[in-house]
């Protein structure tokens, strides 16, 4: 086999990427850590092995990070005679496609296409050796496990020549191989002919299992419609005899109705005729009871009568008593009206003398107040032309004793200027021209300073010995406050202010005086106070006119007693009276109304008797009617014939109603009536149950319309010819897969056994690599299985696994292009993979390793993978290419 | 005087796993064939129609196709034919009489006995069926058929039945058997003329009148049939039955046994091969006993291969076949192996002498055999 391009495809960190190795000689394959170089061989063994629906764990592994899409991978590849392309893509859209072009064209996709290609390969490529020659650096540190069977042991029995077996031999073999090799893969499993060969079996012996079952049902439908048909006919017989039996019970049953009609009839006219007499003898009782009801009757209404004559007295003596009582309480009823006008009287008049006496003394109390409110108006009039108080006048001497002392203190303080004219002249005094005559004196306090010039002449300045400014100050506002204390007084001095303050207080002293005098006559400090004159003089009138009033109610002809102390005992005895004649009344009043209540209830029960003998009158002639009217229908002697009648009616009628009860017990009605309804009953079944074979046997006719009309049976015959031939088929190829594998065993058991003797051109082949990398003294031992029990050196064996890590790795490469070149030299060959190797080696044994590699790849495809190119250097016919740049 | 013809057992439809389907093609239409085969040789005859005794269908579930083909024969025979519900072909509710496809195809000439009420088939001529109302019936049914007839006077009465008569069954407990003595009885009453028989595959006289008859098969079906192929041609009056036996068959099964005591008898068997007429029609099953050395054994598988080409099938006879294969020095010596593979091939070899060789190793040492002979090169027959 030989690997002509690989590329991948969103396969884990690789985009879009991918190899064209040579194909034949070395192929150097370089590229940083992690930029895919791995990916290539994993992309590359998924080709081979996954199906493109597979998802196992390695096909997810593989799939893109970051985006989603479906990792694919594409190779060209060179397998013995076969040259073909393959693609897959594996989890998003997948898909496969084999494109094969040599030795015939061939296009398939799909799980057609991978068979296709594993049946190639397998066909063509010894896929274990394929495994083995593989080097991984850190998982294959050793020599290969090189496979028993197949294109190495094919390649080492060439290799010997007839030296260690004969010809003869090899060539049963391959043809024992061959054989085989139909019937079983390298693997040693069962080639999918045979396999499917055995599913076809499985699936005909189904299908005629099915036909035979589907068989069996028709005839099984086949056999229930029969029995279907025979219950039908039964039950049609049966119907038959049950509708026979309908017809002799139904017409029993028509002559117990008769029966029952007849005894229904006799009953009911006995019964009528126990009604009639019933209804007789009920009217004979109820005309002995009326009569006896009236006798009852009668005897009441005398006994009503009697009671109400008893009242009539009694009424009439209450009537009697409350006519008296009304009477003295009309009396008494006078003489308080007499007495409560006499003492209206005098009240009256006690109330005028109360009157005329207030009304005076108010109508001095208002001359008073008008006075007082005079003498209001002038006061106030004196106080609002203003005055000084006292306040203001102690205030004014203060000021005025403060003045005298802040100037007389600044007058004995402060120096003075004189200037006395000795002729005219005009100083400048304090800046101030003046204009002096001779003889002028002119006098100015020196407060402070003061400059006199003389203008042109002379300029003097005069300071005094001690400081004046506070004492002037002290003066100006002593005079300030003076002069605003007198403004504010409106006077002009302290002698207008004293005069001023005096006429003021006598003005305020006559206002008290009115206030006072006004509060008095308008009682302002007692409970009901009037509030202004006004209201005064208004109570005064209101007084005068009840007065009047009283006057004109006075009758004329009466004198008034003059005075107020006689006119209240007049009242007082009045009063008095008319309070004794107020009892007296309430006495009478109180007895006649008890017999007012008297005489009211003996009325009511006069009239209650009245009635209830009247009542008792009435329904006494009412019962006494209806007794004669039913006399006048029927006599007493009428009713009694028509009761012996009924009774003898009655009895006529209960012996036919027996004697047909009789019939009909004989006739036995319920028995008939059952049987016939159980007939009834049975009919009505059987043609339900006629009617529903009758379905199930359209139904079952419809299934069987249907099932004949396949042809079960051809079908059957069909299956079981086909099944007949596939199982010989079957049971021919299995014999012969047996008998092949049988001879091949054998014939590999025995070949192994010659092998162990021609292991020698595979330890010479690599012997001759090794020597270039070990010198002329290196050998190897190998043991019957092909692997490598030691390396020699100058005569000294080392066991292998004894060796230096660099020391098994190179051995390790070695024996595998050893391996691949002995099957190259059949065309058959399988690529050397090598994955970052020769990390162990000094750069003497890299140099040589590049000489063995050089060697190898005369014969073989190799493929080296690394990051470390220099490594390979040394290989010289080796081609470089860059993966990932 | 009637004559006519008397049939049975077509079992039109039948087919044969063991025949390819090319054969199956060929053994259908056979049957198919012999209804106007024989329907030509009963009107040369003289028969005015032909009773079919039972069994005319293989099956109730047949495919339309083949009824049609049958109904479609019969009717270009022309002869009027009477087809009685056999075993095969009940009158039940899946009968093939009474589906559709056999309704809409019946031609005018076919008639089918659907029930035991005489049949007026030609001027004083009469048939009475004794039809198969399922696959199981529980009683006699030509003796209840039989049972309340009068003698028909002039008239000649034919009564047409299927199954097995008592004294030939299997069975004889089974209730469905045809009593001769009442069968016997019915026609020494004169209630019946003749009785014809279906069921057995055999052309067979039953009884001593010579007038109950299967006329068994027209084409053989299986390998024990003694005298399949015939139908009959009957001339009746009440005094005589003449029959006289159309030979019909085109299809053989033959059976033999054959003892090998070695190599040298392989001749015998392909004599006898070569001999056999029509092999296209033949089906055969093949006994063989005795051994073979390995040679012989090939030869042997070579020789079947090329008779199973030829014949309508071939069978090999399993309860009758104990061939033994042992390799003899000569087996070895024409191989003429050296090295490796002669050991393999005495490891095999040991293993069948020491008797724990199964078929296996047999087919193995066959094996090495062929592929050594397969390429004949150098000197000894060995392999270059």
């Amino acid at each position: 086999m030989r690997i002509l391009d690989l590329q991948l495809k969103d396969f884990k960190g690789v985009a879009d990427g991918g190899v064209q190795p040579r194909p034949s000689g070395i192929t150097i394959i370089v590229g940083p850590n992690e930029i895919g170089k791995s990916s290539l061989l994993e992309g590359f063994d998924l080709l081979l092995s996954e199906l493109d629906s597979s998802v196992k764990r390695e096909v997810r592994e593989s799939k893109p990070v970051g985006r989603d899409e479906g990792p694919s991978v594409e190779a060209e590849i060179e397998a013995g005679a076969y040259r073909f392309k393959i693609r897959k893509r594996w989890l998003r859209r997948p898909e496969t496609e084999l494109r094969v072009s040599h030795p015939r064209a061939e296009v398939k996709t799909g799980r057609e296409a991978h068979e296709r290609m594993r049946e190639i390969l397998e066909s063509a490529v010894d896929m274990e050796l394929f495994e083995a020659t593989r080097y991984i650096q850190g998982a294959s540190v050793g020599p290969p496990l090189l496979p028993a069977r197949g294109l190495l042991t094919g390649a080492l029995d060439k290799a010997t020549g007839g030296a260690s077996d004969t010809e003869e031999s090899t060539s049963l073999f391959e043809a024992a191989q061959e054989e085989y090799r139909k019937y079983f893969t390298a693997g040693g499993k069962e080639v999918r002919a045979t396999q499917d060969l055995q599913e076809q079996v499985a699936e005909l012996e189904a299908h005629a299992a099915e036909l035979r079952a589907e068989a069996t049902q028709v005839q099984e439908e086949a056999d229930r419609h029969e029995r279907l048909s025979g219950e039908l006919a039964n039950l049609q017989r049966r119907l038959r005899s049950l509708e026979e039996d309908q017809k002799t019970w139904g017409d029993r049953l028509q002559e117990v109705k008769r029966l029952e009609d007849r005894t229904r009839v006799a009953t009911a006219e006995f019964e009528a005729a126990l009604e009639r007499h019933s209804r007789a003898d009920l009217v004979v009782k109820s005309r002995a009871g009326l009569v006896r009801e009236i006798e009852e009757r009668d005897s009441e209404v005398e006994g009503s009568k009697a009671s109400y004559e008893a009242e009539l007295p009694e009424l009439k003596r209450a009537k009697d008593r409350n006519h008296e009582a009304e009477e003295e309480a009309g009396k008494a009823e006078q003489l308080t009206d007499d007495a409560e006008k006499v003492a209206t009287l005098r009240k009256n008049d006690h109330e005028l003398l109360r009157l005329q006496f207030d009304s005076q003394l108010l109508s001095e109390r208002g001359r008073r107040a008008e006075r007082a409110l005079q003498d209001l108006r002038q006061a106030g009039e004196a106080l609002a032309g203003g005055g000084v108080t006292d306040g203001e006048l102690e205030n004014l001497r203060v000021l005025q004793t403060g003045l005298t002392v802040s100037q007389q203190k600044l007058e004995v303080a402060s120096p003075t200027l004189t200037i006395t004219a000795l002729t005219d002249f005009r100083p400048v005094v304090g800046g101030e021209p003046i204009a002096l005559r001779k003889g002028d004196v002119h006098q100015a306090p020196i407060p402070d300073s003061i400059v006199v010039e003389i203008p042109t002449r002379v300029r003097l300045e005069i300071r005094p010995g001690i400081s004046l400014g506070r004492l002037q100050d002290n003066q100006r506002e002593a005079r300030s406050a003076w002069e605003a204390a007198l403004a504010k007084a409106g006077v002009s001095n302290l002698s207008q202010a004293v005069e001023s303050n005096r006429s003021r207080n006598e003005a305020t002293t006559r206002k008290k005086e009115a206030e006072k005098a006004l509060r008095l006559a308008l009682r302002t400090d007692e409970p009901e106070p009037f509030a202004n004159l006004d209201e005064l003089h208004a109570k005064v009138s209101e007084l005068q006119s009840r007065m009047e009033k009283l006057r004109r109610e006075h009758p004329p002809n009466l004198p008034q007693p003059g005075e107020r102390d006689v006119a209240e005992r007049l009242a007082r005895e009045a009063q008095q009276a008319l309070v004794a004649a107020q009892a007296d009344l309430k006495s009478f009043r109180e007895v006649a109304r008890r017999a007012r209540d008297d005489w009211g209830k003996r009325q009511v029960k006069e009239a209650e008797l009245r009635s209830r003998r009247d009542q008792a009158i009435e329904l006494a002639e009412s019962r006494q009617k209806v007794l004669k009217g039913e006399r006048d229908r029927t006599t007493d002697e009428a009713l009694a014939l028509i009761v012996e009648e009924a009774k003898t009616e009655a009895k006529r009628k209960r012996e036919s109603a027996e004697e047909a009860q009789g019939e009909l017990r004989k006739a036995d009605s319920d028995g008939v009536r059952t049987r016939a309804q159980s007939v009834d009953a049975a009919v009505l079944k059987a043609r339900n149950g006629l009617e529903t074979i009758r379905t199930s046997l359209t139904e079952s006719a419809t299934r069987l319309e249907i099932a004949v009309s396949k042809g079960l049976y051809d079908l059957l015959g069909a299956a079981q010819r086909e099944l007949e031939w596939r199982t010989g088929e079957t049971s021919s190829v299995t014999r012969r897969a047996k008998a092949a594998k049988l001879l091949f065993e054998a014939l590999s058991l025995r070949r192994v056994e010659a092998q162990r003797a021609y292991v020698g051109p595979l330890r010479d082949q690599i012997e001759q690599l090794g020597r270039l990398l070990h010198g002329p003294t290196f050998k190897v031992a190998l043991a019957e299985d092909l692997s490598i029990e030691s390396r020699e050196l100058k005569g000294i064996p080392i066991p292998f696994n004894l060796l230096s890590t660099g020391a098994r790795e190179q051995l390790g490469i070695i024996v595998r292009l050893a391996s691949a070149m002995l099957v190259g030299k059949d065309g058959q060959g399988v690529p050397v993979i090598i994955d970052d190797a020769l990390g162990f080696s000094d750069p003497e044994r890299l140099k040589a390793m590049g000489a063995v590699l050089d060697q190898a790849g005369k014969e073989c495809q190799i493929l080296i993978l690394t990051c470390y190119p220099e490594r390979y250097g040394a290989v010289g016919s080796a081609e470089v290419l860059r993966f990932g740049a | 005087m009637v004559k006519f013809l008397h049939t049975a057992d077509w079992q039109l439809g039948m087919t044969r796993s063991f025949l390819s389907e090319e054969a199956q093609g060929r053994f259908t239409q056979a049957r198919i064939d012999a209804i106007c085969t024989m329907a030509d040789l009963a009107m040369e005859g003289g028969a005015r129609f032909g009773v079919v005794a039972g069994d005319v269908f293989e099956s109730n579930l047949l495919s339309p196709q083949v009824v049609a083909r049958s109904l479609e024969a019969m009717r270009v025979s022309r002869l009027a034919w009477y087809l009685l519900p056999g075993n095969h072909d009940p009158l039940d509710a899946s009968s093939i009489y009474r589906q559709r496809g056999f309704l809409e195809h019946k031609p005018e000439n076919v008639n089918v006995i659907s029930d035991s009420v005489p049949i007026s088939v030609d001027p004083g001529v009469e048939l009475v069926g004794a039809p198969w109302p399922n696959k199981r019936p529980l009683r006699d049914l030509v003796e209840t058929s039989l049972k309340e007839l009068q003698s028909p006077g002039e008239t000649i009465r034919v009564a047409v039945g299927h199954g097995a008569v008592d004294i030939l069954a299997p069975d004889k407990r089974n209730p469905a058997n045809i009593c001769l003595a009442e069968a016997e009885r019915a026609l020494e009453e004169g209630r019946i003329h003749y009785l014809a028989l279906g069921d057995r595959h055999s052309s067979t006289i039953v009884g001593g009148a010579g007038r109950i008859r299967y006329s068994g098969a027209p084409e053989p079906t299986d390998y024990d049939e003694e005298r399949p192929g015939f139908a009959l041609l009957i001339d009746l009056t009440a005094e005589k039955c003449d029959v006289r036996e159309l030979p019909l068959a085109r299809w053989k099964f033959a059976r033999e046994t054959f003892e090998l005591s070695g190599d040298a008898d392989l001749p015998h068997l392909r004599a006898w091969f070569d001999a056999l007429p029509s092999k296209e029609t033949a089906i055969v099953k093949l006994g063989l006993k005795g051994a073979l050395s390995i040679q012989g054994q090939v030869e042997l598988t070579a020789l079947l291969e090329e008779q199973r080409h030829l014949l309508g099938a071939l069978e090999v006879w399993e309860k009758e076949s104990h061939l033994v294969i042992r390799p003899t020095a000569a087996d070895l010596d024409e191989i003429g192996l050296t090295g490796y593979a002669r050991t393999a091939l005495e490891d095999l070899r040991a293993r069948v002498d020491g008797g724990t060789g199964s078929s296996e190793v047999v087919d193995a040492l066959a094996l090495l055999y062929r592929l050594v002979r397969a390429n004949p090169t150098g000197t000894g027959g060995g392999l270059s």
